[in-house]
């Protein structure tokens, strides 16, 4: 996969969690976090990481998703994976 | 959000649409967590249903699926999953497996779970006795099971210490997980079924079945892909426990028995027979059908063509493996198949959701599919050779155990074609033709080997039924003094157990708790014997009367009607009758008690 711009990754982020939640409205933000998604608990995390993992065609270990605050600090890591994978 | 009751119609007949196997697992998702959001109580053609689900795995996921599986099987359910590393206590008694807490349940096992497991090198002894341990062990916690309970059976590790020994040789843990499961199956009470693990392994293929990633991320084995095979599987044995798995396979002739059309290609020009692959794959499927048969479904066919034309191939093609003797309804006109697949439910005295309609016209599935919503379409690719492995998947004939009313099914059905065209064709002495049948009728003990078709056939009955209660093996033995159970003979076949009364004796009153007898002996007048037997039942209790309460349900509206037939009278929907013999019609049945 090519590498992908923050902004890239944010928006397929958002398609990520507008398929896990089945919510086409929802908006992801830098400032997002888990208490501002109704449903997001630990359950949904691991579809999230599972439907990143496939949309990104990359490999997450969840103890370094788990530590992450809100959606910012998910932009970034994803953005490091995505581009370390890009580059091999 | 879901909560709206137009909402969640609309996600029921979603979820309906979906196919199972077939749609992708997005879509399939999509609809899995809608469901959950939704609350299914306010929709109208689902029944509810209380589900317990224990596993040593994360249970969340697979709970979401079973919910799934359930709602497109016409159940509102609620759920309740054990947590994870709770099997063992909750099978111990922490989580009461009892019909006031639930109606079914669904316990998962793995490797992981075996308490017992043999070190490599164990010898042969040594092995055997700890697959004995195993069993002991876990078919006495299962024994807690007194509801309906799908048990999927342990798995094949991911892993074989011994090479390709390990399944082969004592020692290898492979080797004791497939012995402990043979022994095991041989245990289980009679609530349970088994689901083989190592079946749903081999469909799903080791990567799914064994995601080593995601039991990492959350202690869920299976991958989520593999969740609707796996849930669809687990529901269709729930289903068959709770009498509800279908009866009945309607076929189309043309392109789903052989290739080609009749009409058209002649008898000559159809292909079938081992002369090309397309013909040998029909005759494969065929033969699979025959088997069902012998096992004890019903075939009938459904077909668009000229009834002697459609008939031709079953009288003179010599690669027919089915005969015109298989089919125990034969349908052939150019009316639309869903008036046929009606008839054929009214001429085998079935309910319309009792049938499989078997198609490869996209055209025929698509009108069944919106006309007849109950029944289950199995559409066929222009793939003959796909055929078995299409019908086999949509796992509409769940099997428990092969009782021998299963076996004698098809020949009482044709036996039944048999009275009713009697009784149809004018000028028939109806006295004289049951009389020349020479029926016999066995007033069964309970005990071991007649207590599970009795919980069954109450079960599974459902238009000669009083009311919707049933009963568990262990009411049955502990009422067996007011359970009459009857068997029925004749020259043409022995029956089985066809009919069912349980009663209690209370204040000079013998109430009929339930009472149950298989459409299959409609017409023969057991009721009146039944009805003979209470009576004398009755007056040896020293009761002066029988009261039966009635309660309607979609299919039992044939009840009163018989009931006021024989001489009960009704008080709104409690029906009583004295004690004293009435006038019937007779019934011509030599009575065999056996003790």
């Amino acid at each position: 996969m090519a590498e992908l711009s923050r902004a890239e990754v944010q928006l397929k982020l958002q398609d990520v969690f507008r398929a896990v939640f089945d919510d086409d409205s929802l908006v992801l933000t830098d400032a997002t976090t888990a208490t501002d998604i109704a449903g997001w608990d630990s359950l949904q995390q691991v579809k999230i990481i599972l439907h990143c993992e496939k949309a990104f065609g990359i490999r997450l270990r969840a103890r370094d998703i788990n530590g992450l605050e809100n959606i910012s600090e998910m932009t970034d890591h994803l953005v490091a994976a995505v581009n370390k994978a890009a580059r091999k | 959000m879901g909560s709206n009751p137009l909402q969640a119609q609309s996600l029921v007949s979603a979820a309906r649409e979906l196919l199972i196997p077939g749609s992708g697992y997005e879509q399939v998702d999509r609809i899995v967590t809608g469901l959950k959001r939704s609350d299914l109580s306010g929709v109208a053609s689902l029944r509810p249903l209380r589900v317990k689900i224990l596993g040593n795995i994360t249970t969340d996921y697979i709970t979401d699926y079973i919910r799934l599986m359930l709602v497109r099987a016409g159940y509102a359910p609620s759920l309740e999953a054990g947590h994870y590393g709770s099997l063992v206590r909750g099978l111990m008694g922490e989580v009461a497996l009892t019909p006031d807490a639930c109606d079914a349940a669904v316990v998962i096992l793995t490797h992981r779970d075996i308490q017992f497991p043999p070190r490599p090198g164990a010898t042969m002894a040594e092995a055997r006795e700890l697959v004995e341990r195993e069993a002991g062990f876990w078919s006495s916690l299962l024994e807690h099971c007194k509801v309906p309970t799908a048990i999927v059976s342990f798995d094949l590790p991911p892993y074989r210490v011994l090479d390709e020994q390990d399944g082969l040789a004592a020692g290898g843990l492979s080797w004791h997980v497939k012995m402990t499961n043979l022994e095991l199956a041989a245990r289980l009470p009679g609530t349970a079924a088994f689901i083989d693990a190592e079946a749903l392994q081999y469909r799903l293929g080791a990567a799914r079945w064994h995601d080593s990633h995601l039991y990492h991320l959350c202690k869920q084995p299976f991958s989520m892909e593999a969740l609707p095979e796996i849930t669809h599987t687990i529901v269709a044995a729930l289903i068959g426990l709770l009498g509800r798995g279908r009866k009945v396979l309607a076929l189309d002739l043309d392109n789903t028995l052989w290739g080609g059309v009749i009409g058209d290609d002649g008898l000559q020009g159809i292909e079938l027979g081992p002369e090309t692959p397309d013909g040998e794959a029909f005759v494969a499927f065929q033969r699979y059908i025959k088997n069902l048969s012998q096992r004890g479904i019903i075939l009938a066919v459904c077909s668009k063509n000229r009834d002697e034309v459609a008939r031709s191939p079953f009288h003179k093609h010599s690669a027919m493996v089915l005969k015109e003797d298989d089919i125990s309804c034969f349908v052939a006109n150019f009316q639309d198949k869903a008036s046929n697949l009606r008839h054929i439910a009214k001429t085998l005295n079935i309910g319309i959701d009792s049938i499989v309609f078997v198609d490869d016209n996209p055209v025929e599935c698509a009108l069944i599919r919106s006309e007849l919503p109950e029944v289950l379409v199995v559409e066929l690719s222009e793939d003959a050779s796909d055929h078995i492995r299409a019908l086999e998947a949509s796992k509409a004939f769940p099997l428990r155990t092969l009782t021998s009313e299963d076996l004698g099914r098809v020949a009482s059905y044709r036996a039944m074609g048999a009275v009713r065209d009697a009784a149809a064709a004018p000028g028939t002495d109806m006295e004289q033709f049951l009389a020349g049948l020479e029926p016999q009728a066995f007033v069964e003990k309970v005990d071991s080997s007649s207590v599970d078709r009795i919980v069954q056939l109450i079960r599974k009955t459902n238009q000669f039924k009083l009311n919707l209660s049933t009963f568990q093996e262990a009411d049955i033995f502990e009422g067996a003094d007011g359970v009459v159970a009857l068997r029925l003979a004749d020259r043409l076949q022995d029956y089985g157990i066809v009919a069912i009364a349980v009663t209690r004796p209370a204040d000079g009153i013998l109430n009929i708790q339930n009472w149950v007898m298989s459409c299959r002996v409609f017409g023969r007048r057991l009721e009146n014997l039944m009805l003979e037997i209470l009576r004398d039942k009755a007056r040896q209790l020293g009761c002066t009367n029988i009261q039966a309460g009635y309660v309607a349900t979609e299919k039992n509206v044939i009840l009163p009607e018989v009931l006021l037939r024989i001489g009960f009278t009704a008080a709104a929907n409690t029906y009583s009758t004295g004690v004293q013999a009435g006038s019937v019609e007779p019934h011509y049945m030599t009575i065999i008690y056996r003790r």
